[in-house]
């Protein structure tokens, strides 16, 4: 009986262990040692005034009262000075994380501090920045075009009856996997396709900047035994978060 | 401090634990220039920003017990400055030393708060120049609100600068402003930078002065001083010598030479048959 409880104990310590030290590890859980702040837990008596109160060495037992950076730290605004990808352009006026001003965007010279002086200086030149190629092209394109480039579609298409692959069939297919995209901008492979396979077809993006997304077309039956079980690369690969598929490893 | 004249006028401020001190004595006094000394007391009297402190902003608190009106009393924590804080820019931060008790009747164990430092790469404009400068979160967020490092460095009075360092750094940019000397490719860039900070250009005399410790500035005054007397050399002075004897007694020599005082074996009545 004994033997039983122990072990169970040492189990369950062992899962607290276990938890504590998977914790650890994923989050940084300890403090950020800045600036303290103190007071005096016995106050020195009062003085006359205009004369310094003499300090015992009671007077010197402090207590701890905050850090000063315990709550998160606002956001900066900037002006940006060049075209960033996922932040903004030329011009723009942004408010981003201290963390990315400091350590990227200043040190690269690609940001400024919205000071009232350079937010006279940056406003002269905003009519002339209309016309440039990336205000047009948008700021987050880049991305988008980088995440559709790393793509594998499915695309379902009926077992039963015949068919022509269509502009709407893409579409449909992209807007299930959370891409909205219109007809005009996907532009289909030359020779028509009647049969399962692997394609790839161009998408453009306001008509400037186009990428070749890879696919699959599958056939569905309304019988799902004839479904084949295909095993396909995952439709998006991860382009930026990489550490939350590390801490999924830890967790499980 | 017994010597210093500041000590005896104007209350120096609560807690001596500063990064640097400026201490002169009175045969040294008159070789320092006038504004230098201003800004020496004004750093010795001038109470600094709380940083590790926060004071009451009421006059009277009422007694929690009896409801009377208590005035209130805002007594600075001690704060420490190491050497190390004079190579870095802490912004105002150093340790903090006391004791810290668990309950009231707990005894009291020593405890110290050290300040987390970081070495960060900063750019200065005016110098055009890149520091590697150990800082604190606090002095990041304070250049953050001042729009810049030059900004930092030129607007904060050296009490909360607290740092050597700083102060070099601020001389050279005073220095540079009032010469004119930057940017020597790019005048269309010195012009912006001088328009810019044209709030902080002094005369380059007093800016040469600003944030130099008492040893360094009764060296240069020391300097300034030989160099405008300088030694003159002995052999002048003998000349000038000679030349007033001369005007007044004339070229005829009636001493005897030194060489007849040197031999021993000569005699004066030889001379004296030679001279006929």
């Amino acid at each position: 009986m004994l033997k039983t409880i122990l072990q169970t104990a040492s189990q369950c310590s062992k899962g607290l262990l276990s938890v504590k030290k998977t914790s650890a590890s994923l989050y940084n859980l300890d403090l950020i040692r800045t600036t303290v702040i103190v007071e005096r837990m016995y106050p020195p008596k009062l003085a006359k005034i205009g004369k310094k109160p003499s300090l015992q060495a009671r007077n010197k037992v402090l207590k701890f009262v905050c850090r000063v950076h315990d709550e998160k730290t606002a956001d900066i605004s900037c002006i940006l000075t060049d075209f960033v990808e996922g932040v903004g352009i030329r011009g723009d006026l942004v408010t981003v994380k201290r963390r990315l001003f400091r350590n990227k965007l200043y040190p690269a010279g690609l940001a400024v501090y919205a000071s009232p002086e350079n937010i006279e200086r940056f406003k002269k030149d905003e009519n002339d920045l209309r016309n440039q190629k990336e205000s047009r092209l948008g700021v987050f394109a880049e991305m988008t075009l980088k995440q559709l480039s790393g793509m594998y579609l499915r695309i379902p298409m009926s077992g039963d009856n015949p068919w022509i692959l269509n502009k709407t069939h893409i579409r449909v297919a992209l807007r299930k996997a959370s891409v909205e995209v219109k007809d005009e901008c996907i532009t289909l492979p030359t020779q028509a396709i009647t049969e399962p396979g692997e394609i790839t077809f161009q998408v453009t993006i306001n008509g400037l900047k186009s990428v070749l997304v890879r696919g699959m077309v599958l056939l569905h039956h309304k019988d799902p035994k004839l479904n084949q079980i295909l095993d396909l690369p995952p439709t998006f690969q991860p382009t930026v978060r990489i550490w939350k598929k590390k801490v999924a490893e830890t967790v499980s | 401090m017994a010597q210093m004249k500041i000590g005896k006028s104007i209350r120096i401020r609560w807690g001596k634990n500063l990064p640097y001190v400026y201490r002169w004595t009175n045969e040294t006094e008159g070789l320092l220039p006038e504004h230098y000394k201003q800004r020496c007391i004004e750093f010795m009297t001038k109470d600094p920003t709380p940083v590790h402190w926060r004071p009451n902003p009421n006059k009277y608190i009422p007694n929690p017990k009896t409801g009377e009106r208590v005035r209130v009393q805002n007594v600075p924590v001690t704060v420490l400055y190491p050497a190390e804080c004079n190579k870095g820019l802490w912004g105002g931060e150093g340790i903090v030393a006391g004791y810290r008790k668990k309950h009231e009747r707990a005894t009291k164990f020593p405890k110290i708060w050290r300040p987390s430092l970081q070495k960060r790469v900063l750019y200065s404009e005016i110098l055009n120049k890149h520091f590697l400068i150990a800082v604190t979160l606090r002095t990041m967020d304070l250049i953050d609100d001042h729009f810049g490092f030059d900004n930092y460095i030129l607007k904060t009075h050296e009490v909360d600068l607290c740092s050597k360092l700083g102060m070099d750094i601020k001389r050279e940019m005073l220095v540079a402003l009032a010469t004119k000397s930057i940017y020597p490719d790019d005048p269309v860039k010195r012009d912006q930078i001088l328009e810019k900070y044209k709030d902080f250009i002094m005369p380059v005399e007093e800016a040469e002065w600003v944030g130099l410790s008492v040893p360094e500035a009764l060296r240069k005054a020391r300097e300034a001083e030989a160099k405008n007397n300088p030694p003159r050399p002995l052999k002048d002075m003998f000349i000038v010598q000679l030349a007033q004897k001369i005007a007044e007694t004339g070229l005829e020599d009636t001493s005897e030479s030194f060489i007849s005082k040197l031999n021993p074996f000569t005699t004066k009545p030889l001379k004296t048959e030679e001279k006929p």
